[in-house]
């Protein structure tokens, strides 16, 4: 071993035995005719390389005779020219309308894009840049076929990601995102600047590089770096803006309500209604309270939003270097101490040591402070009617302190959660996170044989402390709306995992036949370690007193726990292809973990691609310019299920210790089931077509997947009450088509434009249970299943025909009448015809995973002016109204608004909506129905943005930077028809009842 | 180096242990004196479960002792199952979970009698052979005492006896009876005769008269009169037991553990205001008035019905009327205000569940917290025996005129059998189903309840869920004609 490192060193100083020459030139752009700046050229194979400077000159000294200069700008098409011999070497180059020459990132190493055999979308720093998100994924909605975002409105929240649907029981459907090589869960701790570019791998083809990781798509994130022999460029970006609430649901008046409770005719139900008249005024006769309170009002806010980034990269012919630090602050908008500040910092820096050897490193510090809100007010301002106010100026003495809050107790409401006064909520919650993330990499690359034969070796660590710190203070509101001793809660989180890659790389070219051979070994551990401590009576006021050894000894109580898991990874890959025309791609991953009894697992994949437009026959046609046709298949792991126990473990702690008098005997309980689990295995096919037409203006993308999941692993309960078992009990199938469209011209010198389009159908099936016909998801209340031939987690209870409208109706109907119904009430379709309704009747209500996602771009500029849009949307999935479904547990809610204006009020009003009486039914809201699934499809216009660029000027010696101001609206407005907040609903059950805010900013982008 | 590392070490490395877990295999069994930890998690386990306010819930609901309680449609299949609509339950939660959480017990019990003749394996002295069969037969109590209530549920139920063999099908009612009778008599005869607050290894541990007791009730179910007296005689003659002078007092903190109890399950505060505490599953917040403040809050099911109230007022009971009824709007004996519900909802709520706060270790802040929920007493033991007694024919006012006399009534003479149903209706009221137990045993289900039809009311369906999970349970263990 040691003998044949040796050689491999020696063999990397042969290169100095050739002969050298120096090349110079100049570079043009062949539409503008104006000479390119900043192309960079680079001898092929070797770390060598320089840019143009201002009128498109470059030179090189000591290059190999036999060298291969190669040319490359971003949008330009990357030519490679041989030396020769020659000393001057002039070139023009051509815009790439299709970016077929594009640098790609894929799983340990890059790719052009037009070698590709899978589909792999790339998004650029530029379009990122463009949201005032404070997640960058959250700017990715409706950029990419195939990916599925959901936002979430709150402060440093994650968005939902979906890659081509779900194949995967409970939370295990999130794609495995690598940044700078380290494997993260999500990357909400970078800024919108920190990152390069962003690769998304789709298909097995591409993820399976990355094994037991890759079940649910690949996500490679690359953060800036520099160039070499590159001024050094700053960069400041900003914006400042504020957010809105838009579409926030419109809720019942107090008279409204007040009419609804009075129609249902009984007086347990009026006298809430007359209780707030007594103790808060109105007008008794009228029965018309005088209170009407807009809990929602309340409680927003215009919030503010600023993100500034300052960027400082370039390079000198040895080094490479970029420097970055940026500050986001957000305030959410509830009206309550809620915000979220992020401050990075970034440093990468690329080191040719020698022509041979390669050093760099690259660190990333995110220091994050995010102050919670109460969600529960969001939901407590939904569901309490506005007959009481938010303070309570009755004058009349009150328990409320320290501040005097009026409780619903007051109005004679319940003092349950339901009807909390919920600006008392806000205001008294104090949640703290704080997260420190730290991302260190090395990496060192060793030419061992010149322009083939690469060794590159990458450590990279996260290491990540997450601080919770929740206080409650004393306070009474009324009723059970109180914290009578204070209480402390702290939790420090650490999070340390490292990853080791080994690769070695072989390029090598024999006539027409071109090769790239990759092996790798990866070691990798992740840890977790948890300790939290809880204590009453900490005196509150101020942070400083905030430590639980100031609380209450005799109260304390600790919590730890930790995992900490290995894996080890074998990996290779060959990529070959005939002439540029037949293109060969496998790979295979052999991948073990700590976590699993059965330790290893194996992931290959293999893709093929034809470029027919490289074909003889095809160089007369005049329809395509560039036709590539595509298939892989592969194998992909997901490892984000519980470890398997293998074997049968005890459980000793106070629940499995008997009660003896006032004092516990030690005891245990064992779990004598163990499961044996094996990786879930995706396999996907993959099939599609590149191509360009129309002198390359217009360029589509067309991709069939079919990804089957087998092995999935469910939590199935055992029969008996014996508990649950994680078994590989499912197979399930997500099918459909991706589709994305780009055209992109210029007409005249000045006015470019473009339109693109991407559409993605999702067809989610349940193949298989192991034997079981169904798994019941959901809640008790609100249930959903997975049945044998439908879609996962599909929402299930009855179907409503229709509204019962008059007595005759009812008298006809032996269900009606057996039932003591009333017209108003819901009239259910008795599925199985047996004269009953009952539990068999239940059928599948609507899926929360929609048919098709779709996005639109466009953008135009014009000069100096630059104009862009972006809208998505999705079709045919169903929301699942749990908000409504709340009326289950407390009836006298408050209602929304179309519950009051749409509620049946007599023969003929409608054939929906319940009536008032008919609202509280336990026969209309006790048992699930389809008057809580509502048409969850939506339509956005995601971001807008107007643009003018000032153009670096030099003036005398003093030169102005280049100037570019942007007004951007992000989700300005939604298109939907539920009755909710957002459609935009993760699991499809909303019981989200917090509005999401629109983003304006005004934004300033310098460059110097 | 870490080239090396990477290729020696990494097989070991994929060994790795899960963290913050100890393996079954590393159970010392040759500690005789740890002996006792399976079973003391068996009573952790039947703590949880028995408390369980499903399981309690589906119990007592049917009864005309207790209606729903809470607001007109939470939990509304409580309701149903009140009504007798067992289509309309079939695949309500609580009915499997209450199915879930029993048969819990038993597996739970099955593996600590493993462990326990692993440990017999291993134990060499007199005594840990003697305490390793007494142990066992406190945890087949307490599965004896999970099968009683699942055969009283469901009629025709599974007898688990393997772990490993969860695919089991359902044994015959009658079936189910002699596994059940025989699993008692082993307690009888094995477990020690003391009362249960003498048991010195574990305060409130079983005994040979909680499996008395336990075995009197069977048989009075089952109508075996002579079978009820010498077991109720047993537990009478022994003179460890006695009624606790108040009968108000016996259901809160100072009735804790007193010398009527035959089986109770334990809870502590350890005596601290904050910090670690054991409580049931929400047996007590279950039952807690709506909407009142802490300490005294709660769900508001399981309420005393007004009939059970004008049954009570006409006989002219005191004590066990304030007692039995936490009336709204009015102050306790003990000093809680309890705070009237929202019109429509119930007026009183249960008050065998009612901890008053002044009983409560300032700090603790539950419904409830530190107390019991008693689950066997002496009073139920007397009724029983009266009963047979009067049954067959002999004079059972002696036992009768007990429980009557700690209510503050007059004795009775040559009292009659309706006469001691009576009396258990307004002694066992909202405890645990005993009422409906008696209407169904003596026939009078069909008169006094609503909807209740003689031959499909009796037993609760089979939860749909577990038919799915376990198709077996269609089919008879063997086919068997009694």
């Amino acid at each position: 071993m040691k003998r044949i490192f040796c050689t491999l060193i020696l063999l990397c100083f042969f290169p100095f035995l050739q002969a050298q020459v120096s090349v110079k030139g100049t570079v043009t752009d062949k539409q503008t005719n104006q000479t390119a700046i900043g192309v960079a050229v680079a001898v092929k194979g070797s770390t060598l390389g320089t840019v143009t400077d201002l009128d498109g000159k470059y030179s090189l000294s000591n290059i190999p005779e036999k060298a291969t200069l190669v040319f490359s700008y971003i949008g330009m098409k990357t030519l490679e020219i041989p030396v020769s011999g020659q000393n001057i070497i002039n070139v023009l180059m051509e815009e790439d309308t299709q970016h077929l020459d594009e640098v790609v990132v894929i799983g340990y190493g890059t790719s052009k894009a037009k070698d590709l055999t899978a589909p792999i979308a790339v998004v650029k720093a530029e379009e990122i840049i463009k949201h005032a998100t404070t997640s960058p994924m959250a700017a990715l909605q409706g950029k990419v076929a195939g990916v599925q975002i959901v936002s979430n409105g709150q402060p440093g929240s994650s968005p939902e990601v979906r890659i081509r649907g779900i194949g995967s029981f409970d939370d295990k459907t999130k794609p495995l995102y690598v940044v700078d090589g380290m494997f993260f869960d999500n990357i909400d701790f970078l800024n919108n600047n920190d990152i390069q570019d962003l690769s998304v791998l789709k298909d097995a083809s591409a993820a399976s590089i990355y094994g037991v990781r890759a079940a649910n798509g690949v996500v490679i994130v690359t953060t800036k770096k520099g160039a070499l022999n590159r001024p050094a460029t700053v960069t400041y970006d900003g914006y400042v803006g504020f957010q809105k609430a838009t579409n926030r649901l419109r809720m019942a008046n107090s008279s409204q309500y007040a009419q609804m409770q009075l129609e249902k005719g009984n007086e347990t139900d009026a006298s809430v209604i007359r209780q707030s008249i007594k103790i808060f005024g109105g007008d008794m006769e009228a029965m018309r309270p005088g209170v009407d309170t807009d809990w929602y009002k309340e409680l927003l806010r215009t919030a503010l939003i600023h993100n500034h980034s300052l960027d400082i990269s370039g390079g000198s012919d040895k080094v490479a270097y970029s420097v970055g630090m940026n500050y986001l602050f957000q305030e959410g908008i509830m009206d309550a101490k809620n915000d979220y500040e992020r401050f990075n910092l970034r440093t990468k820096a690329d080191y040719n040591a020698f022509s041979w050897l390669k050093l760099g490193a690259n660190v990333v510090i995110s220091n994050a402070t995010q102050y919670e809100p109460d969600n529960m007010a969001w939901r407590v301002a939904y569901q309490a009617p506005g007959i009481y106010p938010v303070m309570d100026e009755t004058g009349e003495p009150s328990e409320a302190y320290p501040i005097k809050y009026a409780s619903p107790t007051q109005a004679g409401l319940s003092s349950y959660a339901y009807f909390h006064n919920p600006v008392a909520m806000a205001n008294y919650n104090d949640k703290r996170n704080k997260n420190l993330q730290i991302l260190p990499s090395f990496y060192a690359e060793a030419q061992l044989l010149p322009e083939k034969l690469t060794f590159r070796t990458a450590y990279s660590q996260d290491i990540s402390i997450r601080q919770g710190r929740q206080y409650k203070q004393e306070y009474k509101v009324g009723g059970s709306q109180e914290q009578k001793v204070s209480e402390l809660i702290k939790q420090n989180e650490i999070y340390q995992n490292y990853i080791w890659d080994n690769t070695l790389t072989y390029r090598d070219s024999f006539g027409k036949h071109n090769l790239t051979a990759m092996v790798g070994h990866s070691l990798r551990n992740e840890s977790w370690q948890k300790l939290k401590g809880t204590s009453p009576a900490v005196p509150g006021g101020e942070d400083e007193y905030l430590y639980l050894s100031q609380g209450n000894a005799a109260g304390r109580q600790v919590e730890d726990d930790g995992t900490s898991y290995y894996g080890l990874s074998y990996f290779g890959r060959v990529s070959y292809d005939f002439a540029g025309k037949y293109l060969l791609s496998a790979t295979m991953r052999a991948d073990a973990s700590s976590k699993y009894q059965e330790k290893w697992g194996y992931f290959p994949s293999v893709g093929a691609a034809w470029i027919l437009t490289e074909e003889g026959f095809m160089k007369d046609q005049k329809v395509f310019d560039f036709l590539k046709v595509r298939a892989s298949w592969g194998k992909l792991g997901n490892d984000k299920i519980k470890a398997s126990d293998g074997f049968a473990s005890i459980t000793q702690n106070l629940l499995t210790s008997g009660v003896s008098g006032s004092t516990v005997l030690p005891g245990f309980t064992n779990m004598s089931y163990f499961s044996w689990l094996a990786w879930e295995v995706v396999n996907e096919l993959n099939i599609g077509a590149d191509f360009s037409v129309l002198k390359n203006r217009l360029g589509i993308e067309i991709d069939y997947y079919h990804r089957l999941t087998e092995n999935a692993v469910i939590d199935a309960p055992l029969p008996m009450g014996a508990g649950n078992l994680l078994g590989n009990n499912g197979e399930i199938l997500n099918s459909g088509v991706e589709l994305s469209i780009n055209w992109s011209d210029k007409i005249g010198k000045d006015f470019s434009y473009y339109v693109g389009a991407n559409l993605t159908t999702l067809k989610n099936k349940v193949k298989s249970l192991n034997g079981l016909p169904h798994i019941y998801g959901g809640s008790d209340e609100f249930r959903t299943i997975s049945r044998v031939g439908s879609s996962m987690n599909a929402f299930y209870g009855y179907e409503i025909e229709g509204v019962y409208q008059n007595a005759n109706e009812i008298a006809n109907d032996p269900v009606a009448v057996e039932n003591g119904l009333l017209p108003g009430d819901f009239k259910y379709k008795d599925q199985n015809g047996d004269g009953k309704i009952d539990e068999l009747d239940r059928t599948i209500l609507g899926s929360y995973l929609p048919d098709v996602t779709l996005g639109l771009n466009l953008g135009f500029s014009y000069k100096n002016f630059d104009f862009s849009m972006v809208m998505q949307g999705q079709l045919g999935n169903e929301i699942c109204n749990r908000k409504r479904g709340e009326r289950r547990w407390q009836s006298d809610i408050n209602y929304d608004a179309a519950m009051y204006e749409n509620r049946w009020t007599g023969e003929g009003s409608t054939n929906t909506y319940p009536s008032s009486l008919g609202s509280v039914n336990p026969w209309n809201i006790a048992k699930f129905n389809s008057f809580y699934v509502e048409n969850g499809s939506y339509f956005r216009i995601q971001n807008v943005q107007v643009a003018y660029t000032f153009p670096k000027k030099q003036m005398r010696s003093f030169s102005f930077p280049s100037v570019r101001l942007s007004l951007s609206a992000e989700r300005p407005y939604t298109y939907f028809t539920s009755n909710g907040f957002t459609p935009e609903v993760k699991d499809g059950f909303d019981l989200q009842t917090y509005p999401l805010a629109a983003t304006y900013t005004l934004g300033v982008r310098i460059t110097y | 180096m870490p080239l090396a590392m990477t290729l020696s070490g990494c097989s070991d490395l994929l060994d790795k242990l899960p963290e913050n877990t100890v393996p079954v295999a590393g159970v010392d069994y040759t500690k005789t004196a740890e002996m006792y930890q399976p079973v003391s998690g068996v009573y952790a386990t039947a703590q949880q479960n028995f408390s369980s306010w499903t399981t309690y819930g589906l119990m007592v609901v049917r009864g005309d002792d207790v209606d729903k309680g809470s607001s007109p449609t939470d939990q509304i299949e409580f309701l149903w199952c009140k009504q007798f609509k067992y289509d309309q339950i079939r695949s309500f939660w609580a009915l499997d979970s209450a199915f879930q959480w029993l048969y819990y017990v038993v597996t739970v019990a099955n593996s600590a009698l493993e462990s326990l003749d692993q440990y017999a394996q291993h134990a060499t002295s007199d005594t840990d052979k003697a305490k390793n069969v007494e142990y066992q037969a406190e945890v087949r109590f307490l599965r004896a005492y999970a099968y009683f209530r699942l055969m009283y549920l469901w009629g025709d139920i599974p007898i688990l006896e393997n772990n490993q063999e969860l695919s089991v099908a359902k044994s015959h009612r009658a079936d189910v009876l002699k596994y059940l009778s025989d699993e008692i008599q082993f307690c009888v005869d094995k477990l020690p005769a003391l009362r249960p607050t003498e048991q010195a290894h574990n305060l409130g541990a079983v005994t040979k008269y909680t499996a008395l007791a336990l075995q009197a009730k069977v048989q009075l179910y089952e109508g075996n009169w002579d079978a009820v007296i010498t077991a109720t005689d047993a537990i009478i003659n022994s003179g460890k037991f006695s009624l606790y002078k108040d009968y108000y007092e016996l259901f809160k903190i100072p009735g804790k553990m007193c010398d009527e109890s035959l089986y109770e399950l334990q809870f502590t505060d350890f005596g601290t205001g904050s910090g670690d505490i054991v409580g049931p599953d929400a047996w007590f917040t279950f039952q807690g008035p709506r909407g009142g403040e802490k300490p005294i809050e709660g769900w508001g099911f399981i309420t005393p019905t007004e009939k059970l109230k004008q049954f009570m007022i006409v006989r002219g009971e005191t004590i066990r009327l304030q007692t039995t009824f936490l009336n709204t709007g009015e102050t306790t004996l003990s000093g809680d205000y309890i705070k009237e519900g929202n019109p429509g909802e119930p007026t009183a709520y249960n008050g065998k569940a009612y901890t008053p706060s002044s009983q409560m270790t300032p700090g603790r802040n539950d419904y409830g917290a530190n107390n019991n929920v008693r689950i066997l007493r002496y009073a139920d033991v007397l009724l029983m025996n009266a009963e047979a007694k009067i049954r067959k024919g002999q004079n059972g006012d002696a036992s009768l005129n007990l429980v009557r006399e700690r209510a503050g009534l007059k004795p009775i003479t040559n009292a009659t059998v309706d006469q001691v149903l009576d009396e258990r209706f307004v002694e066992l009221a909202t405890e645990f189903g005993d009422r409906f137990f008696d209407l169904v045993r003596t026939g009078k289900a069909a008169s006094e309840l609503p909807g209740f039809v003689v031959g499909k009311s009796e037993y609760y369906p089979i939860p749909q869920n577990q038919l799915d999970l376990n198709p077996n349970l269609n089919n008879y263990k063997e086919e068997k004609t009694f």
